[in-house]
C-alpha cells in the first residue's frame, strides 16, 4: 500500500482502476471503411480543409485589424497550406488506395511532413513546425468533431491519470465512464476544474511521479483527504466503500430551492453556467433559472470564433435542456487573456505583437463577429425567450452600437422572422465609468447585472489572480452596489448580482443589507447559498448598510459581517468557504 | 524542359513566407516547376514539400521546369529569388 499526496482540486472519493492518458495525443481512429464509404470520406476531409480556411481567413481579418499586414501574412503561409492540392493529393489517395479513414489518412500525411522537418533540424525553421503543428491540429479538430468519428475511449469505469487535461481532452474520453481525475497540471480555477466540479468528480492535481499509479492497480483516490492510495489493502477498500456509499447518499439529496428568505422577502437564486456540458450534470429540479450562461467557452481551445450555425446548435441545445426556467445569454466577454487562449496558436505565443492584442471591445470592433453571435441567438429567440446580456459595457453608447448591430443581424435574417425587440437586452455593471451613468443606462436596458469580480478590478485595482476575495468586502464595494440597485428601482427594471461576491456567505449579509434581491452563483455554491438564503432575516438586520458604509476598509467590513453572521446563525465558518 | 541554378540568399533561407511567395508565383504557371536541394526534390506549388527541404540562407539550389510556359516561369522565379522573395524583414522575428 502506498500513499501519495496532492492537491484537492474538486471533492469526492473514487475507487477504481485506472486509465493513463496521454494529453498530446489525439485520438486517431485506426479502422478502414468499405469502397461504399470512400466518397464520404473524402468529403469528409474536403469539409475540414474548407472549415479551416474560413476560420483562418477570419484570424487573418483579426490579424490585419489590430495589427498589419506583415503579420497578416504568416497566417498566409499556413492558408497556403491548407490549400496545398499536393498534400490533398496524398490524403486523398491514401482513402481511396487503402481505404483509411480520413483522419488516419491525413494524420499520416502530415505526420511525414512533420518528421521530415525535425530531421531536417535546422534551427531557421522552427517556425515551419509551428506552422504545421498549428494547422495539424486544427484540421484534426475539424475531422474529430465531425460527429461520424467521435467515439469514447474509456469503455468502463476509470479514474483518469494524465500530466494535464483540457476540457475537450475529457469529453472525448466518454465522461460517463470517468469516475475521478488525477493530474500533474492544473489549478483549481482551470476549465477543467469547472468540469469535474460541474460532474461532481473527485479530483487531485500536483502528483509528479504519476508512473507511481500503474494501470494494473485498484487504486482510492481521496480528495476529500487529498491522497491517493494505490495498493490498497482489503481492509481500507472495505472502509471507502463504506464510505463512498454514505456520501453518494447525501450527494443524491435533494436540495430544493427557495424563493424567499426567512422573513418572507421574495429572493431569486439563480447559477451561472459556462460550459453546456455542466448543464447536462446537473438534475434538472436542482435549480430555478439561469442568471449567466456564458458563450466565450464556444470559442476555448478552437483556435477560431464559432460560426453562426455551430452556435445555434449550442445555444439551441441550451434551451432545450433549460426547459421553461429563465436563461440569461451573455455575448462573448473576451479579456485579452482570454482572446489569445482562444486563437491558442502557437505564433501568438512566440511573437511579442500579439501582446496587447484583443480587448474588451473586440466585438464591438469587430461586428461580424457580433452579429453573428446575435444571428444564432435570434434564430433561437423562435424556440423561446430568454434575455441578452452585454458584458463590460463602459458607456450607453456601446450598448446602442450593439443594438445597432442586433438590429442588421435581424434584418440579415429577415426570412426567420425574429426580432430584437422581442428579447430583453441587459448590461453588466462591472466598469467604473458607467457607475456615472446608471440612470441614462437604465432607459436603454431592460435588465442590470452585477459583475462584482471585475466591479473590484475597477474600482479597488485588485488583480484577478491575487488573492482578491478580501476586496469583496470594501465599503466602496457595497456603496457602489447600492447605487447600482437603486438605479435600477428607479426605472423599475430588475438588478441581478452574479459574481463570486454572491456566492459568500459574510458578503452576502451585506449584499441583502444593500438591497440585492437577487443573486446568480456558481453550481458548486448553489446548495450553500440556498442554506444561507433560508436562514436570513432581512427584518432583523437593522442598519448593517450604514454600518458598512460608515467602514474604511474591507478588514473592519468583514469583522462586522462576521459577528452579524455569529448572532444571526450561531454559527461559524470560514472565510472563503462560499467559493468553495 | 528549362532548368537553371539559383541561390537563395534570404536572411532564413526558404522559411514559410518565401516559401509561400514562390508558391504564389509558381502557381501562376500551367507548367510543372520542380525545386532540387541537396538530391531532394520538391514541387514549388506545394508549400509542404518546400517547406520539408529546410532550404538554408546560401543554398544552391536547381529548378526545372516543364510545359508550355516553361521559359516565361524560370524567369520570373529567378527575378523573384533574386529580390530575396520581397520578404521585408522588420525585426528578428522569421
Amino acid at each position: 500500500m502506498r500513499i501519495i499526496k496532492g492537491k484537492k482540486i474538486s471533492k469526492g472519493i473514487s475507487i477504481g482502476p485506472v486509465f493513463h492518458y496521454k494529453s498530446d495525443q489525439l485520438y486517431i481512429p485506426d479502422y478502414n471503411v468499405d469502397e461504399s464509404e470512400v466518397e464520404q470520406e473524402i468529403d469528409n476531409f474536403y469539409l475540414a480543409i474548407n472549415n479551416c480556411i474560413e476560420e483562418l481567413q477570419q484570424t487573418r481579418e483579426l490579424v490585419l485589424h489590430h495589427l498589419d499586414e506583415n503579420h497578416a501574412k504568416i497566417i498566409d503561409s499556413q492558408l497556403m497550406i491548407l490549400d496545398d492540392t499536393s498534400f490533398h493529393d496524398e490524403v486523398i489517395s491514401l482513402i481511396k488506395n487503402k481505404n483509411n479513414n480520413a483522419i488516419k489518412a491525413f494524420n499520416k500525411v502530415i505526420t511525414v511532413y512533420e518528421e521530415k522537418i525535425a530531421e531536417s533540424n535546422s534551427s531557421y525553421h522552427q517556425q515551419r513546425d509551428i506552422d504545421i503543428r498549428d494547422i495539424k491540429k486544427r484540421i484534426l479538430h475539424h475531422l474529430i468533431n465531425n460527429e461520424n468519428y467521435i467515439d469514447g475511449q474509456i469503455d468502463s469505469p476509470s479514474i483518469l491519470v494524465s500530466h494535464s487535461i483540457s476540457p475537450s481532452d475529457f469529453f472525448n474520453l466518454e465522461p460517463k465512464n470517468i469516475t475521478g481525475i488525477i493530474t500533474t497540471e492544473g489549478g483549481s480555477d482551470s476549465h477543467l476544474a469547472i468540469v469535474a466540479k460541474a460532474f461532481g468528480l473527485p479530483y487531485i492535481s500536483g502528483i509528479e511521479k504519476l508512473d507511481l499509479i500503474t494501470d494494473q492497480d485498484e487504486i482510492i483516490l481521496d480528495a476529500n483527504e487529498e491522497k491517493i492510495i494505490v495498493n490498497p489493502v482489503s481492509s481500507k477498500k472495505k472502509d471507502y466503500r463504506k464510505e463512498l456509499a454514505e456520501y453518494k447518499k447525501q450527494q443524491n439529496r435533494k436540495i430544493e430551492i427557495v424563493d424567499e428568505t426567512k422573513d418572507g422577502t421574495p429572493f431569486d437564486i439563480k447559477i451561472n453556467i459556462e460550459f453546456i456540458e455542466e448543464l447536462q450534470g446537473l438534475d434538472e429540479n436542482s435549480y430555478k433559472g439561469i442568471g449567466l450562461f456564458r458563450t466565450e467557452f464556444l470559442g476555448l481551445e478552437r483556435n477560431a470564433f464559432p460560426s453562426e450555425e455551430e452556435q445555434y446548435q449550442v445555444y439551441r441545445k441550451v434551451l432545450e435542456t433549460v426547459g421553461d426556467k429563465p436563461l440569461v445569454f451573455r455575448t462573448f466577454d473576451f479579456g485579452r487573456d482570454k482572446f489569445i487562449d482562444m486563437l491558442d496558436m502557437e505564433m501568438f505565443h512566440t511573437d511579442e505583437a500579439y501582446k496587447d492584442w484583443g480587448g474588451i471591445r473586440l466585438c464591438l470592433e469587430n461586428p461580424t463577429i457580433m452579429k453573428n453571435q446575435f444571428k444564432a441567438m435570434l434564430r433561437c429567440s423562435k424556440i423561446r425567450s430568454f434575455k441578452i446580456m452585454l458584458p463590460m459595457i463602459s458607456s450607453v453608447e456601446e450598448v446602442r452600437q450593439a443594438k445597432e448591430i442586433c438590429h442588421e443581424a435581424e434584418a440579415e435574417i429577415e426570412n426567420e422572422h425574429v426580432s430584437c425587440d422581442n428579447i430583453d437586452i441587459g448590461a453588466m455593471v462591472e466598469t467604473k465609468s458607467i457607475l456615472y451613468n446608471l440612470g441614462e443606462l437604465a432607459e436603454e436596458v431592460e435588465f442590470f447585472s452585477i459583475g462584482t469580480n471585475d466591479l473590484a478590478y475597477f474600482l479597488l485595482g485588485s488583480d484577478r489572480k491575487e488573492d482578491s476575495i478580501i476586496h469583496h468586502y470594501h465599503p466602496k464595494m457595497f456603496k457602489a452596489i447600492r447605487k447600482i440597485v437603486k438605479a435600477g428601482q428607479e426605472k423599475n427594471i430588475p438588478v441581478t448580482l452574479c459574481g463570486e461576491m454572491g456566492a459568500d456567505p459574510y458578503a452576502l449579509l451585506g449584499l441583502a443589507a444593500v438591497g440585492i434581491r437577487s443573486v446568480s452563483v456558481s453550481t458548486n455554491s448553489l446548495a450553500q447559498i440556498n442554506e444561507e438564503i433560508k436562514n436570513l432575516d432581512i427584518e432583523q438586520m437593522g442598519e448593517l448598510d450604514s454600518l458598512i458604509f460608515n467602514c474604511e476598509d474591507s478588514e473592519t467590513v468583514l469583522s462586522i459581517l462576521k459577528e452579524y453572521y455569529e448572532n444571526f446563525t450561531g454559527k461559524q465558518i470560514e472565510a472563503n468557504s462560499g467559493t468553495e | 524542359m528549362e532548368e537553371k541554378e539559383v541561390t537563395i540568399n534570404n536572411k532564413y533561407g526558404l522559411h514559410s513566407r518565401p516559401a509561400s511567395a514562390l508558391v504564389k508565383k509558381a502557381s501562376n504557371f500551367d507548367s510543372e516547376i520542380k525545386l532540387i536541394y541537396d538530391g531532394k526534390e520538391a514541387n514549388t506549388k506545394s508549400i509542404l514539400g518546400l517547406m520539408v527541404l529546410a532550404i538554408e540562407p546560401g543554398a544552391e539550389v536547381k529548378i526545372i521546369a516543364e510545359g508550355e510556359d516553361e521559359k516565361e516561369a524560370l524567369e520570373e522565379l529567378e527575378e523573384l529569388i533574386e529580390n530575396d522573395f520581397f520578404v521585408e524583414y522588420d525585426d528578428e522575428d522569421n
